[in-house]
């Protein structure tokens, strides 16, 4: 199988432009998390937003006459600057754009008197219209599997450059929150009382985050390449639609087979949990954890940072993960207190350095989903 | 309100809300269990009976797992809005 | 052995075979009247938005029964260009319609185009390898790369494939396809047939 290494990671994020000035940020203990008032939601609710002069900042940058969604400024930024940091050519025909997200331009509902095309609401036409822009030749493929998604598309392009379809492939993910997202979450009761707490016994859901990150994948490294992906897989719970099976045999199976595939002597240093915050992930998470041998791994969630960013958080979170492994850090789960007796192991609550090789990245989401990736440093 | 009458409405608005196409309101007994067997609803159409309580009734609800017994059948049900509308009149 | 199932306005064939048609004045209750056709007692379908009512009619011809294919091997991968646009419009315009927001949890669940993937999941216990793509243009060429891909790397046996889009009640295709490992030598043959077929596919767009 034709290997895929990381050769480029970015992100955009309320904590600002790039991985370089997000991950300081993560390292100085800070969150996106702000209180929000919505008319989605009857109390007033914690999440993390891109705000006006942020949009403005990304406007500045794009210098471009196009009217832009705020969704295709955070991927158009991101994307550029991933391209800009490699020898990149989108105009190949062996390059593919991939782009993860669950609800797209869905801002444009609220937006009736927006002039953007109504046809941009489609996820197809706004990759499409973005691949254009940035000089694509082949069509782009949109992935769409709920929380998934980020990770999906990682795994989509490792897929398709290892079959020999594409030599490279750009896989952006992103987005937004609106009041949309907010009132489902709200009125399925899975929006926190105040910050999201990860993993923590008084746990009461999860906190929206609007965040954009990307990769390139090359099936060939480069002299500055220190990071390979070498495991991945998704799987289905076939259990419940919105509630994880509570055997976390989905999860497990797709950990478990992770592992098998990389061999014993590369277990995972740590591992970058989904860890949502609401009581029935966290719980599965930890179970399945238990369940593949990797009980004394250590973990954390980003989510107290960033806020769940729904199809952008495996990217997201494999991203900021990616710039921990290669300073050999282990990054606090935020938001975590006291774990409760329904999650076997306490995550991280400390920033620690310790020699690491190789992470696992784990997924889930709505429809019963489950994705891991592990990525691997192959030069210190 | 007549708690049968009462009854009748969470019934009505139970099968509308939840799009139960294939059920016949005559054939629903008030004390017909309503998730597992009898209805055969799940969580998630628990939490539209939550928001048919919270938008007709004035009922707000902040912990889920404290209506379990209250959703036993639509006599139960009725009963906890019975004495919920009555603790706010 | 390979086997297929498509859906227009008013008609379902599998393998070529014209299995179930509505006359055209009454294709208002075609969903319904599809899903009584098939017998089966599955209350759960009157939940799903149209989207996935599609997508569940589409599988049930060609899926075989269980325990004739390992639910950890088979994999599901969908392609769509509509994705959940209906439905995304008709919660929006039913939660949001009036000052007071009007909750429903239930048809949130649906606003996702992946939604499809878990109500194929539970109805056939699928538990591999499962994706949805939206893409701008109608062809089979993703699915068979991404299919025959995952077959070669061991991680399936056997996967439904498929395209599907829901406009609006007269407007929705859908092309599903159940292979296995016997078909991966005649898949391109395959699947240049089915590109030619539905033709039409990707051409309806929103208005």
């Amino acid at each position: 199988m034709r290997s895929s290494y990381i050769t480029a990671a970015e992100i955009v994020s309320p904590l600002g432009i790039g991985l370089t000035a997000n991950f300081e940020q993560v390292k100085n203990g800070a969150s996106a998390l702000r209180v929000h008032q919505s008319k989605a939601a009857r109390t007033e609710i914690f999440c993390s937003r891109i705000n006006e002069a942020q949009e403005q900042q990304y406007d500045a940058i794009l210098a471009t006459e196009e009217r832009l969604t705020k969704l295709e400024k955070m991927t158009l930024v991101t994307a550029k600057r991933l391209i800009d940091s490699t020898n990149f050519k989108p105009e190949d025909s062996r390059s593919l754009f991939i782009l993860c997200t669950t609800k797209g331009n869905i801002d444009l509902l609220f937006q009736p008197e927006s002039t953007i095309p109504e046809n941009r609401i489609l996820f197809s036409e706004s990759a499409g219209f973005m691949a254009r822009q940035l000089k694509f030749k082949n069509l782009p493929i949109v992935v769409s599997n709920a929380c998934i998604s980020g990770v999906e598309g990682i795994l989509l392009g490792r897929q398709l450059i290892a079959a020999g379809v594409y030599d490279k492939a750009l896989v952006v993910a992103a987005d937004l929150v609106t009041d949309f997202t907010i009132s489902g979450f709200y009125s399925l009761k899975a929006y926190a009382k105040g910050r999201c707490r990860p993993f923590d016994q008084d746990r009461t859901g999860v906190n929206l985050g609007e965040c954009c990150a990307g990769v390139i994948l090359n099936h060939e490294a480069d002299k500055d390449t220190d990071m390979k992906i070498i495991a991945g897989i998704s799987s289905n719970d076939a259990n419940h639609m919105t509630a994880p099976s509570r055997e976390a045999k989905g999860l497990t199976q797709a950990i478990n087979h992770c592992l098998q595939t990389v061999g014993e002597d590369k277990a995972p240093d740590f591992i970058s949990a989904h860890g949502t915050g609401t009581r029935y992930n966290d719980a599965m998470e930890s179970k399945a954890f238990g369940q593949s041998g990797l009980e004394t791994v250590p973990f954390f969630s980003l989510k107290g940072i960033y806020g769940h960013t729904l199809g952008a958080a495996g990217l997201v979170e494999t991203v900021i993960s990616i710039a921990a492994l290669r300073d050999n850090l282990l990054l606090p789960s935020v938001g975590f207190q006291k774990a409760g007796e329904d999650v076997q192991q306490q995550p991280i609550t400390q920033l620690k350095w310790s020699p690491m090789r190789r992470f696992l990245k784990t997924a889930s989401g709505f429809g019963g989903g489950n994705a891991c990736l592990m990525v691997e440093k192959i030069r210190a | 309100m007549e708690k049968q009458q009462l009854v009748n409405e969470l019934k009505n608005k139970i099968i509308e809300q939840l799009n139960l196409v294939d059920i016949d309101p005559a054939t629903v007994n008030a004390n017909d269990p309503l998730f597992g067997e009898g209805l055969g609803l799940d969580s998630i159409d628990g939490l539209e009976i939550v928001v048919i309580l919270e938008r007709d009734y004035n009922i707000t609800i902040t912990e889920i797992e404290s209506l379990t017994p209250h959703f036993e059948s639509l006599t139960t049900l009725a009963e906890f809005v019975a004495a919920q509308t009555a603790v706010t009149a | 052995m390979a086997t297929y199932c498509s859906i227009q306005p008013n008609s379902i064939k599998h393998n070529d075979e014209c299995i179930f048609a509505v006359r055209p004045e009454e294709r208002e209750n075609f969903f319904l009247d599809a899903y009584r056709h098939f017998g089966l007692a599955y209350p759960k379908f009157h939940k799903m938005d149209r989207f996935c009512q599609l997508g569940f009619l589409t599988a049930l011809p060609i899926v075989p029964a269980a325990g004739k294919y390992d639910p950890a091997k088979t994999g599901l991968l969908i392609a769509s260009k509509s994705g959940s646009y209906f439905t995304d419009n008709h919660y929006f315009s039913r939660v949001f319609a009036e000052e007071k927001i009007n909750y429903s949890p239930a048809q949130f669940t649906y606003t996702l185009p992946s939604a499809v993937l878990g109500e194929l999941s539970i109805q056939h216990n699928f538990q591999g390898e499962n994706y949805l793509f939206l893409q701008s243009e109608y062809n089979f060429d993703l699915l068979r790369d991404y299919a025959k891909s995952l077959f070669h790397d061991q991680k399936l046996d056997t996967c439904l494939i498929g395209w599907m889009d829901y406009y609006g009640p007269d407007q929705f295709l859908s092309t599903f396809l159940w292979i296995d490992r016997s078909d991966l030598i005649n898949l391109d043959t395959i699947i240049l047939n089915i590109n030619k077929t539905c033709f039409d596919y990707g051409k309806a767009t929103v208005s």
